[in-house]
């Protein structure tokens, strides 16, 4: 199983198998971004979808056909991707930048101006 | 006396150790191959007159990744970037994707010509379009009637 992919969660209606794309979450003072390997997506296959505080990245892929060729061998398996996240209160729900560059999704989630980590200012007496 | 009903089958257990043996030493694709399935991935599609090779890499760029083609054998080997310069190491809330530089080699079941194979890398794909030398290509043989 190729590294990029989680068991399928798979959908009896579809072809296609989907992936559970692994991804990096990372916390910062004023963001949260989320990384997602989805190998094959570019952004016109891309949907994110915001539903309350669900937020789910689905991506497809067109496999690539080669004209002339059987298949010999496939050690990892070609399928959509799709993966939800539970947004906290700390993420604003504006603001939401996705951008999808060489096969990797790149979501920023600013927080919300209370939440944001506030740095105090020690003043000496 | 009572008859036992065996639960456990010692040859099931004799054919597993084969199988998880057998896996440990690579898959039997290509009779050569005698590696632990390792990382990239590959998928492998053959024609009369070349074999081409995918593999999933997103997020790297062409400067992190080499590719090598022998006559028998291809060599995938590269590494990306972990994060955005300055992420401290501390502010990860999950981490599922991998970093670690890899290098795959292949060898091939026929000879290819490296100055006619072509390397393509998009959308986190890379696809090696290699052609086969014109002596390994499979031909036709004209059956004569007698």
């Amino acid at each position: 199983m190729n590294q990029c992919q989680q068991p399928a969660k798979g959908n009896a209606a579809e072809q296609r198998p989907v992936y559970r794309p692994a991804v990096d979450i990372l916390d910062t003072p004023n963001e949260m971004f989320v990384f997602a390997d989805v190998p094959g997506v570019d952004e016109t296959h891309l949907d994110i979808t915001l539903d309350k505080n669900v937020l789910t990245i689905r991506g497809t892929v067109e496999p690539a056909t080669f004209e002339a060729h059987k298949p010999l061998q496939n050690e990892y398996g070609v399928g959509d991707f799709e993966r939800t996240f539970t947004l906290s209160d700390d993420v604003s729900r504006e603001g939401i930048e996705a951008s999808v560059k060489d096969g990797v999704l790149q979501l920023k989630l600013p927080k919300t101006a209370k939440s944001a980590r506030q740095k105090i200012h020690v003043v000496a007496r | 006396m009572s008859t036992m009903r065996t639960v456990w089958n010692p040859w099931r257990e004799m054919s597993r150790l084969r199988q998880e043996l057998d896996h440990a030493a690579g898959r039997e694709w290509w009779p050569h191959l005698r590696r632990p399935v390792a990382f990239p991935a590959f998928n492998a599609l053959e024609s009369p007159t070349g074999l081409t090779l995918t593999a999933e890499l997103p997020g790297l760029d062409a400067s992190q990744l080499d590719v090598h083609v022998d006559k028998d054998s291809v060599t995938v080997s590269g590494q990306r970037a972990a994060a955005p310069a300055g992420t401290k190491a501390e502010s990860y809330v999950r981490r599922e994707r991998w970093f670690e530089p890899f290098r795959r080699t292949i060898e091939l079941p026929f000879d290819v010509d490296p100055e006619k194979c072509e390397a393509v890398y998009e959308k986190g794909i890379l696809t090696l379009k290699l052609a086969r030398v014109p002596e390994h290509q499979p031909k036709k043989l004209t059956i004569k009637a007698g």
